[in-house]
């Protein structure tokens, strides 16, 4: 098991490598003069060369690359023109409030999409399935930004039920930090009042985010149960006498969800992308919104930075996810 | 003994497939639903110019002495804050994002088809390093990946379209080279090189026309989505630039607005998800019917 | 009262193109400790009328027009799903064929056999031995995989399927049919996937478990060989009809219907010369749109008028031994 796992690692090491060269090349074939934004319109030619040297800018690019990398092995994901910061202060800084979110997203998508996939393949065919299935449809359909300002509309303008925007409001005293999910953090220092606090403010960015891997998960589900009814091992079930109900959530529900489980892991990557248009939406202070923040003023290291993040979490979520699929599946464990 | 007397000649196989494959479409209600929109939307793309009532302010006029007015008989949408008519507006967009989902998914499905036909075909080294490239893309979520391009290349729909389809073209390759590599096995192309057709030959006359349904079928399926990025890049910021209208970017103005003057972002918005809505049905009935391993 | 007992058992099955009239008035009779060998070649309605019995076939496309299934003295066919429910596994056991396909891969082999324990238990609770609950039907097991021939049976309860030879999976199959102790039961092509020498190790294996338990077999399969050397009684299938049955020495030396004296004949002996296979002419009929009357006339060189009139009723040639047709084959008459 523990070779499996050692196994994967190894072999995330050459896409890591493969994604920094990428999003480096990105970074620099791009036609945009970041220094010279930053600089102002009122510097001279020597104040933007300074500029320029300062941030390492006039060397041959690979160069520039070498000493990124090595400085990423190091932890030094660049510097942000533009908040005058590391990129990686910037990335500590932001990432949690992305993480609470996505983990909001994913628990809601899979906490309802896995009973109702079971229950939309039990009632396979009849209406109930068909509405579900349009309903899928609409939901991966519909804009998240465009929901997202919907759920503002009604819940926040309208009912006035809901916060409309940002993640704790400024007057209150957020509670102290142990893993920055502000929920979990209320909850562990008995803060009620923050822990309710938080959670409203989550409340809709969640929601707008989790329609999308939701409608997905349901449908994979109720696929993966539907295939799996079929099986020649569930008629076996039946004729030796085990119960409807012992047979579906027992058995049918773990033959089922390991195929679900890629496209969760697969779901949770695509959300740390698609934040950005939600934080976008809510003001929601994560590395979305300090994404588009940077890429309309052309900074480019918190980008790369971002996809770097971005693209390792998604990695040690595929991870994961891996080593799930071989608990739950032990024909995999020895491949 | 004339020829009137001969019985018509059989009908081949694969127009008799596509005959099947059309009545079967024409069974599911859904997916006539999402043709119907999709035509609709093709049509409000093709003359929306001309059926805009205010057309001046397509092009960048503006009317202050009307800005927000609800929605009336003379501003169906009502009107946003420059005062231009909303409904305009939104028949405008629809071309914008039809025209820029189509480049993408065509150039993405053309890349994809020439990569993964490469990769498939030539198979080991060559299959490999591209192959490797593609996973890559997967490993980084498109939308970033645009963000990023469009935003370095500077504003305008043609770098968004490219930036898109660098982000697309993978799926594309890789469906491709899966189908290419099917093909490849089966006895029809061994058939082929006994005879002594050329590698090209195969590829272009054997295999390619088999590959041409399911690339049809992701292209529509994926034209919802593609639609969809182009908006949401407008909506970050990135992309057209006014005054050309594009429903993205409008909601992104919108927000501004809110509560008060709702109706110019819950339409511009309605028309993004009727478009993409129709798309999808469409893509998922022509799936259901075309590609007979995605049964439902 | 016989153990099982099928009388006039009609059954259609709905297809794409039409409603096929697959058994067409079965009659068989079971009594404790008999082993019935169900005999016919594929599409005769053999695995349906197994299938019937534990009410496996899926009512939907299946309509049972006339006739009784009585198990006990009880008609299954008015039985609720609840109370079949509780009849499988308990009292009427069932073998598939394929031992890859039947158990699920992802659940040890343990696992399946207590929950089958634990449901037959519930029934009749005498069966789990001393701690019973979980840990008597753990005990239960691991006895009745050393039973079947598994080795080592205490340490190999807790592996998963996929790392058993096919041989050894039929043998858990077996296993988990008999756990709940049936007094009934159908064993559909047993050995069918298997080599032919583990084939003989199993029908050992299934002789030895119904002189313990005292069951009546009904056997499925299209090997004459399996049925001489493992029944005491053989029914001969075709088209939806039983043409013949009876004690098995009887039927097999002495064959009286023409299909059974055609199978009997085409089967290759030592001194056969090459080339020399005496095979039947014809095809088996469609089942949409039989043949009126005896289905097999079509094929049959004795068949006259009277015989396409109506299905020719079973008559008993011998106690026990009663064939469906009007020109049965004397012994020692034409060939």
């Amino acid at each position: 098991m523990l070779f499996f796992i050692l196994r994967r690692l190894v072999l995330l090491l050459p896409v890591l490598f493969g994604l920094t060269v990428l999003m480096f090349v990105i970074a620099r074939v791009l036609p945009g003069d970041p220094v010279a934004l930053a600089a102002g319109p009122n510097a001279t030619a020597a104040e933007i060369a300074r500029l320029r040297a300062e941030f390492g800018l006039d060397q041959p690019l690979l160069m520039q690359y070498l000493a990124y990398a090595w400085g990423l092995l190091q932890g030094d994901f660049g510097y942000s023109i533009f908040t005058r910061r590391p990129v990686a202060d910037d990335l500590i800084a932001f990432l949690p409030a992305t993480l609470e979110l996505v983990f909001a997203a994913m628990l809601l998508a899979v906490v309802l999409g896995i009973p109702g996939g079971l229950a939309a393949a039990v009632w396979a065919n009849r209406w109930p399935d068909y509405a579900s299935r349009v309903a899928a449809l609409a939901a991966i359909s519909m804009p998240r930004f465009f929901l997202g300002l919907l759920l503002q509309l009604l819940f926040a303008m309208w009912l006035m039920w809901l916060p409309l925007g940002g993640r704790f409001p400024i007057i209150l005293d957020p509670p102290a930090f142990v893993t920055g999910f502000l929920t979990i953090d209320a909850l562990i220092a008995g803060d009620r009042e923050a822990f309710v606090t938080a959670l409203r403010h989550l409340c809709l960015p969640a929601i707008a985010m989790c329609l999308s891997p939701l409608a997905t998960i349901m449908r994979m589900m109720r696929a993966s149960t539907i295939e799996v009814l079929q099986q020649d091992y569930v008629t076996t079930a039946r004729a030796v006498g085990l119960s409807p109900r012992l047979i579906v959530f027992k058995y049918v529900t773990k033959n089922a969800l390991s195929a679900t489980l890629t496209v969760i892991g697969l779901y949770f990557g695509w959300l740390l992308g698609g934040t950005v248009l939600v934080e976008t939406v809510f003001d929601w202070p994560g590395i979305g919104l300090y994404a588009t923040r940077s890429i309309v003023s052309q900074d480019f290291m918190p980008v790369i930075g971002v996809a770097l993040a971005i693209g390792l979490l998604f990695m040690v979520v595929n991870l994961i996810v891996d080593v799930l699929y071989g608990v739950i599946n032990p024909k995999v464990r020895y491949t | 003994m004339s020829d009137a007397a001969l019985p018509p000649p059989p009908e081949s196989a694969r127009s008799l497939a596509w005959r099947r494959a059309f009545f079967r479409f024409r069974q599911s209600g859904l997916s006539m639903l999402g043709a119907a929109i999709v035509l609709l939307v093709i049509f409000v793309a093709i003359f929306g110019p001309w059926l805009a009532p205010f057309p001046e302010h397509v092009a960048g006029g503006v009317d202050t002495a009307n800005r927000f007015r609800p929605p009336s008989w003379a501003h169906p949408f009502g009107t946003n804050e420059l005062g231009q008519d909303v409904f305009s507006l939104v028949l405008a967009g629809t071309r914008i994002s039809v025209l820029a989902g189509l480049g993408v998914v065509v150039i993405a499905a053309l890349v994809g088809v020439v990569v993964g036909a490469i990769a498939g075909f030539a198979g080991g080294w060559t299959d490999e390093i591209l192959m490797r490239l593609t996973d890559l893309k997967l490993v980084i979520p498109g939308l970033i990946l645009a963000m990023a391009v469009a935003a370095a290349m500077g504003p305008g729909i043609v770098n968004m379209v490219i930036a898109i389809s660098l982000a697309w073209w993978p799926g594309f390759a890789r469906l491709v080279r899966g189908e290419v590599l099917a093909k490849k096995e089966e006895a029809f192309v061994t058939a082929a090189r006994a005879i002594g057709a050329s590698p090209a030959r195969i590829l272009f006359r054997h295999i390619l026309p088999n590959i041409v349904s399911p690339v049809m079928v992701k292209m529509s399926l994926d034209m919802g989505f593609a639609i969809l990025t182009v908006a949401s890049l407008g909506f970050i910021g990135i992309g057209v630039r006014p005054p050309t209208p594009e429903w993205g970017t409008m909601l992104s103005v919108a927000r501004a607005y809110m509560p008060d003057f709702w109706w110019t972002a819950v339409f511009p918005g309605a028309a993004m998800f009727l478009a993409i809505f129709g798309f999808n049905l469409l893509g998922d009935g022509l799936r259901d019917v075309l590609d007979p391993r995605a049964r439902r | 009262m016989a153990l099982l007992e099928i009388r006039d058992l009609h059954l259609a099955m709905r297809s794409f193109d039409g409603e096929a009239h697959v058994l067409n008035g079965i009659d068989l009779s079971v009594e404790r400790g008999e082993v019935w060998g169900l005999v016919g070649e594929t599409g005769c309605g053999k695995s349906l009328t197994g299938l019937s019995v534990s009410r496996l076939v899926p009512a939907p496309p299946a309509r049972y027009m006339q006739g009784e299934i009585r198990f006990d003295g009880r008609d299954l066919l008015t039985l609720s799903e609840r109370e079949m429910q509780g009849l499988r596994g308990h009292r009427i056991g069932m073998i598939f064929q394929d031992p890859t396909t039947n158990l699920n891969p992802v659940f040890r082999v343990g696992t399946q056999l207590v929950d089958v324990a634990l449901a037959a238990a519930r029934r009749e609770p005498s069966i789990l031995p001393a701690p019973g609950g979980r840990r008597g039907a753990r005990a239960l097991a691991v006895q009745m995989l050393d039973k079947v021939g598994i080795p080592d049976a205490a340490g190999r309860i807790d592996d998963y399927p996929h790392q058993f030879s096919g041989g050894m999976r039929q043998r858990v199959l077996i296993a988990m049919a008999l756990i709940g102790r049936p007094d009934l039961l159908i064993a559909d092509e047993p050995t069918t996937a298997l080599d032919v020498s583990v084939q003989a190790q199993i029908l050992k294996l299934l002789k030895a478990m119904v002189a313990e338990f005292g069951m009546g077999v009904v056997l499925i399969t299209h090997n004459l060989g399996v049925v001489a050397q493992t029944c005491s009684h053989v029914a001969v299938m075709y088209a939806g009809n039983i043409v013949e049955r009876g004690p098995v020495r009887t039927v097999l030396t002495a064959p009286a219907h023409p299909y059974t004296h055609a199978l009997l004949r085409a089967i290759p002996t030592r001194g056969v010369p090459r080339g020399a296979l005496a095979g039947l002419p014809g095809t088996v009929p469609n089942l949409i749109d039989p043949p009126p009357g005896c289905r097999f006339a079509p094929r049959c060189a004795r068949a006259t008028a009277a015989c396409t009139a109506a299905v020719p009723p079973a008559a008993e040639l011998a106690p026990g031994h009663a064939v469906a047709c009007l020109h049965p084959v004397r012994e020692g008459a034409d060939a």
